[in-house]
């Protein structure tokens, strides 16, 4: 008797995890699998799968050029995008982080456009950024700069991108950065005026080093964010032009649904899967060291 | 005249309608320790804020060895503090936190090491020195926030309640080292705390504030002896001081103080005290003569309650409506005690006008 109660409560938390372990397997992890699998036959009709293929799906993706292309240009926009959307949300919140009068209206207007749908950021964007009289252009003209072709060129469009990324991601970032700057010790930060230290060396010395859980949460949201970048690149390029701004998420929308090519997408799936979490490891262990 | 370590000069801090602080004057000699004793809210806390440099003031000015404070910032100031939840970099190890300071004052590298582990050791912490604050107990944590005040060898240090967030008995310990290491370096120390026992045992002088202005500048023992009014007496008592309406009557030459509780002989009282006939008399409970009749008939107060605090007996007696709470050595003390009578003579009387003001202070004959 006693030993079986002692085994029903050894049992108890996993009885607990179970329901969301079941929704997790339905809904994640076996579609992982079921995309393996995929990525390692070849397309069937409808839900089944055709003969077994094996690892040709991958020898195709890794010899095709433009793979190891998007491959660069996502690492671009994410290595671009994160680390200076990070940087200008620390800023913001440094600078909103002291006794302003409307401070809370400071806040809402630099969380706006994270709140905004991705839609009418997009719409906005391409009305801003259009080459035939759009604001941007508008503004660099009244200051003397000839009009730049923003998104229809090669060379500008993915910076574009980026662009528009950091502006609607900066303010989430902001609103993190201003809590964990709200809940660092003042005390600790007092002892080191004390002790010295100017404004800069505050920040660098103490400051910083304090916000690393703060930086770490954003990294990694951002981290995962940017690398599956699709809403963007749907709505205001499709890639174009000429796969200027094409990203792998969505490369493998567009060989699995527009190309039909649905191995291929799912090892570009599985690849892209792996490259997250080797990244997210690095991540990881660089900051828990 | 000697300019004075650290002089305040009517020094005055409100917060809108509200004032913290109300046109202070105080002086702290060099290598004083000096502390500001007050109930929470009274402005101590913001006056040693405003001294580091945190806090601006309002009106006057605060001089450290003749130099005006206002115009330097509290990077500039040459000022070390200690805070009530030590404040240490819980990012940086032992040795880091206290080389912090001493690297920002650009020293050679070698010469930082070894003022750090000189210090460590004088404060016993030498071995602690590549642990990180979490990994220390409170009484280390709090040495730590010591070394790394002193090794700076700063004009002045502040404190604010460095013993609060101790338990009772690293409270008594580290009390005791910070008196030892102030009376072996002699830096003047400004130490905030609400604790009396503090201040009486740390402070060379102490000033009692209470809502924003000085009650009281002096030793320890001479505020303890003749405390300047209700306040400081009612302050500096524990548990608390017993208070009763009292009435003085002269008589050739002597004087007597009636009470509820008994009448306390004035041998030789001063002529400036007039001719107050009520007054306030404040008796401290460990002040008082008394005695445990067995006799029913003898005048007495009964019994109420008996707290044990170790060699000392607090006893709460009453008689109609009159409370005293006296504090008697235990072993003074009869079994199961039911009545308690004042004794009058030997007792340390302390007289207030009605409105608290300290007239005169004296042991009953």
């Amino acid at each position: 008797m006693r030993l079986q109660s002692d085994r029903l409560a050894a049992a108890r938390p996993y009885l607990y995890l179970t329901p969301t372990l079941l929704v997790l397997a339905t809904f994640t992890y076996l579609p992982i699998a079921r995309l393996a699998e995929m990525s390692l036959h070849a397309p069937g009709t409808g839900a089944s799968l055709g003969p077994w293929i094996g690892l040709s799906a991958y020898q195709k993706l890794f010899s095709n050029p433009l793979f190891w292309r998007i491959l660069g240009q996502t690492f671009a926009y994410v290595f671009a995008s994160v680390p200076i959307a990070m940087a200008l949300g620390l800023g913001l919140a440094l600078l909103l982080d002291q006794p302003l009068r409307g401070l809370g209206l400071l806040r809402a207007l630099y969380y706006a456009p994270v709140v905004m749908p991705t839609v009418a950021v997009a719409a906005l964007a391409l009305w801003m950024f259009n080459p035939n009289g759009g604001l941007v252009d508008y503004l660099l003209h009244l200051v003397g700069i000839a009009p730049i072709p923003w998104l229809v060129d090669t060379t500008w469009a993915l910076p574009t991108l980026i662009v528009i990324a950091v502006w609607k991601n900066v303010g989430y970032y902001m609103v993190i950065y201003l809590a964990g700057l709200q809940a660092l010790p003042q005390a600790v930060l007092d002892a080191a005026r004390l002790d010295g230290a100017r404004p800069l060396v505050r920040f660098f010395t103490i400051t910083l080093p304090l916000l690393r859980p703060t930086t770490f949460f954003i990294g990694v949201v951002a981290l995962i964010g940017s690398f599956q970048v699709f809403d963007f690149v749907n709505l205001m390029t499709q890639g174009g032009p000429s796969n200027a701004t094409n990203v792998l998420v969505y490369f493998a929308y567009q060989n699995g649904f527009a190309y039909m090519q649905l191995g291929l997408a799912a090892a570009l799936s599985l690849v892209m899967f792996a490259l997250v979490l080797a990244i997210l490891g690095l991540v990881a262990w660089t900051f828990n060291r | 005249m000697i300019e004075p370590a650290l002089r305040f000069a009517g020094v005055g801090k409100s917060y809108g309608e509200a004032r913290i602080l109300d046109d202070l004057h105080l002086e702290v000699a060099e290598g004083e320790f000096f502390v500001l004793l007050g109930p929470s809210g009274c402005g101590k806390t913001t006056l040693l804020r405003m001294t580091a440099g945190l806090q601006t003031l309002d009106r006057g000015e605060i001089y450290l060895r003749g130099t005006a404070l206002s115009p330097v910032p509290p990077e500039g100031r040459n000022i070390a503090m200690v805070f009530q939840d030590y404040a240490l970099y819980p990012h940086m190890t032992v040795y880091q936190n206290m080389a912090f300071g001493l690297r920002r004052h650009a020293r050679r590298r070698a010469e930082t090491d070894a003022q750090v582990r000189k210090t460590a050791a004088l404060l016993g912490i030498g071995a602690l020195l590549e642990r990180r604050p979490h990994q220390l107990s409170g009484g280390q944590q709090q040495r730590v926030a010591l070394g790394r005040a002193i090794v700076r060898d700063p004009a002045l240090y502040l404190m604010d309640e460095p013993l609060s967030n101790l338990d009772a008995q690293v409270r008594a310990t580290v009390r005791t080292e910070i008196k030892e290491l102030q009376r072996r370096l002699r830096v003047t120390t400004l130490y905030v705390t609400h604790d009396q026992v503090e201040a009486m045992t740390l402070a060379d002088r102490m000033a009692v504030l209470n809502e924003g202005r000085v009650q009281q500048i002096g030793r320890p023992i001479d505020v303890y002896r003749a405390p300047a009014n209700e306040f400081v007496a009612q302050f500096l008592a524990s548990p608390k001081l017993n208070v009763f309406d009292g009435t003085l009557e002269r008589a050739a030459g002597t004087a007597s103080v009636r009470t509820a509780i008994g009448t306390f002989a004035f041998p030789n009282p001063p002529s400036s005290l007039g001719e107050p006939t009520a007054l306030r008399v404040g008796l401290r409970p460990e002040e008082i003569k008394v005695s445990f009749p067995i006799d029913e008939s003898e005048p007495h107060l009964s019994v109420r309650l008996i707290e044990p605090l170790g060699s000392q007996v607090l006893v709460i007696a009453e008689r109609d409506g009159t409370q005293v709470t006296v504090s008697v050595a235990a072993d003074a003390l009869p079994a199961e005690p039911r009545r308690l009578r004042v004794v009058p003579a030997g007792c340390a009387v302390h007289l207030f006008d009605r409105g608290g003001l300290a007239l005169a202070h004296f042991i009953s004959a």
